[in-house]
């Protein structure tokens, strides 16, 4: 008998409900307040992993198994460049980072709509398997690697700052258009401007910004902070 | 740097800047944007996107006013970027009976300069401003008042201006204004000299240093002020709205002035609007504090508990920025607009003192108009900067 369920490793108590939302089955639940940790209905769940390409924390995973097998298949979400190929020796990699084992790369899945999030199906045995949570694939030499055509592309562009879902090619295109000091690409864009003010999001911010204009994080300038440091309900401003 | 050229020079890229560079473009004239800092760093990229008919001194300023909101339609048309450009409609809150009736008898002066004013007494209040608070008594509708993004405004214009061939520096100070033979010659900048025979000043804030260059005294002082931000959240407005002291402070009307010791201090009145993206921009102040652009536990504290008076339901959102711009205030709070005697080639588009984003694309117009015509389509001599000899 085949068994697919998923693991989630969350956590924390993060606003963040991501994967209750793109399951459709409502095998996962968040509910209400949004920083609750999400519960999960495997009976309801038929293994189709879009809450592991969706996650923003990287932390679902599908565990495919079968009776009487000692191997099974864990699906990843994948945000390296260059990727995996199929059939490819991986060495995998617990939580911690450390290498548990050697699995083989049997699925690649990279499509549009899972918003340059690779899924990547990695066959391991049985006695690592659960504690697989990425992969590393040992490079024979230092060459640059080569890409696959599309590759980069479907992977440059992300949201640079999630609360006000600014992608990096906005930033781009007021790049092109000369905008390029700090304070106006983000008066520009929005970007840094949404709940939490930029905290989640400047240093991104500032790198990216750095390779595109090749100006230092210093040349850039600085956008200025203002109060409050952190949202505040209005009827609490009472002085 | 080589040494530039150019028909006329625009200095300022601001929103005034901005507008002026699109309509001289938009004739073909040859344009150089001279900007000390980045597009709307100044006072443009740091306010509301209220264009207020209701708020203009009825009379010139009015005119101009309605004008310009004529040409917001065909700017957002014409643009590529989009403007949020909104014709929502604005109210302006009576909260006591005294207020009310000051408010009507305005409301008559503002329908007979042919503005569609309508009064609304506290059940239509409530029925167009769903949970306001008990305490309004009535207000007045004008459904031309409308709202824009200021910041996309100005990048808009600029952007379409520099299509049609207007160059634009940034980071470029100007330092000196070279005049003979009365006759504007040539600017010295920081990153060198523009031979050109016409500058535009819509510094902003920074007219009065540059009006020194050219040897008159431009009397505009920033004017602080200040705004909170909201989340976002779902649309809950509708329009854009204020009260009778922000009308009271913007036309120097002393029996609607705030009656509280800090409202006079702070220069406070409220408005409110909710942008395209879903926040509630609430402020906002009027201060006179030299160039300091920091916001305040003070002012941010008075604001809240200003809107929470007017709009009791949105006590439970979140605050999650505060921001303070400089308005180049003059001292009729009228904008400062056309030649100067003495000095040809020389003009002054500022002083909008808190109008400028509403006033913006009537004013590059007329600007335009009157640098490559040497006349104007409307009268702008109840502008002109000898009025305040």
């Amino acid at each position: 008998m085949k068994r697919k369920y998923i693991l989630i490793d969350c956590f924390q108590d993060i606003p963040c409900n991501p994967c209750e939302e793109i399951c459709p089955h409502k095998a996962i639940e968040v509910g209400s307040p949004i920083t609750r940790t999400p519960r999960y209905y495997e009976e309801r769940c038929d293994g189709c992993a879009k809450c592991v390409a969706v996650c923003p924390g990287l932390c679902i995973y599908l565990v495919e198994e079968e009776e009487g097998s000692d191997k099974m298949t864990i699906t990843l979400p994948y945000e390296f460049l260059p990727l995996p190929r199929k059939g490819e020796l991986a060495s995998v990699l617990d939580y911690n980072g450390r290498e548990v084992g050697q699995g083989i790369v049997k699925r690649v899945k990279n499509t549009k709509s899972e918003n340059g999030t690779a899924l990547i199906s990695v066959e391991v045995s049985r006695a690592i398997g659960l504690a697989a949570r990425n992969i590393l694939i040992r490079k024979t030499d230092d060459s640059e690697p080569e890409l696959v055509e599309g590759e980069r592309e479907s992977f440059t562009d992300f949201q640079i700052c999630r609360c006000e879902e600014v992608l990096l090619s906005e930033l781009r295109t007021l790049a092109k258009m000369g905008i390029v000091f700090a304070p106006n690409l983000r008066r520009f864009s929005r970007v840094g401007l949404g709940l939490c003010q930029g905290k989640a999001c400047s240093e991104l911010m500032f790198s990216e910004l750095s390779n595109i204009t090749g100006m230092t994080v210093g040349e850039l300038g600085h956008p200025k902070a203002r109060p409050p440091v952190r949202p505040i309900k209005l009827r609490e401003l009472f002085g | 740097m080589e040494v530039l050229s150019a028909e006329v020079a625009v200095i300022g890229g601001g929103v005034i800047g901005a507008a002026t560079a699109y309509y001289l473009s938009k004739e073909g004239a040859e344009v150089l944007l001279i900007e000390a800092e980045d597009l709307a760093s100044g006072a443009s990229g740091a306010c509301d996107g209220f264009l207020f008919l209701q708020s203009k001194k009825p009379g010139p300023q009015l005119d101009l006013a309605r004008e310009s909101i004529n040409l917001f339609a065909e700017l957002e048309k014409d643009l590529d970027i989009d403007i949020e450009f909104n014709r929502c409609g604005g109210l302006v809150l009576a909260k006591s009976t005294e207020e009310l009736k000051a408010l009507k008898s305005y409301a008559k002066k503002m329908k007979s300069a042919g503005l569609d004013v309508e009064i609304l007494n506290a059940t239509e209040v409530k029925n167009t401003l769903v949970g306001c608070s008990d305490q309004i008594v009535g207000a007045s509708h004008c459904k031309d008042d409308a709202q824009v993004n200021p910041i996309a405004l100005t990048l808009g214009l600029a952007k379409k201006a520099q299509d049609m061939g207007t160059t634009i520096l940034k980071k470029c100070r100007v330092e000196n204004i070279v005049i003979a033979n009365d006759r504007v010659r040539e600017l010295k900048t920081s990153l060198g000299s523009v031979h050109t025979r016409r500058v535009v000043c819509a510094a902003g804030i920074g007219s009065n240093q540059i009006g020194k260059m050219a040897i008159i005294d431009v009397p505009v002082m920033p004017r602080k002020g200040q705004i909170i931000v909201t989340e976002p959240v779902a649309p809950m407005l509708g329009k854009v709205i204020s009260d009778m002291e922000y009308l009271g402070m913007k036309q120097n009307l002393e029996e609607i002035m705030p009656k509280s010791e800090e409202g006079r201090r702070l220069g406070l009145g409220f408005t409110a609007e909710q942008t395209k993206s879903g926040n509630i921009l609430l402020g906002s102040t009027r201060e006179f504090v030299g160039m300091d652009t920091s916001t305040t536990p003070e002012a941010i504290n008075a604001i809240a508990k200003n809107a929470i008076t007017y709009l009791p339901k949105i006590e439970d959102l979140d605050v999650i920025r505060s921001f303070a711009g400089l308005r180049p205030y003059s001292p009729d709070g009228l904008p400062i607009l056309g030649g100067v005697k003495g000095i040809k080639g020389f003009y002054l588009a500022t002083g909008h003192s808190g109008d400028g984003i509403c006033l913006a694309p009537i004013t590059g117009k007329l600007i335009a108009e009157l640098v490559l015509d040497g006349e104007t389509s409307i009268d702008i001599s109840p502008f002109s900067l000898s009025r305040f000899k």
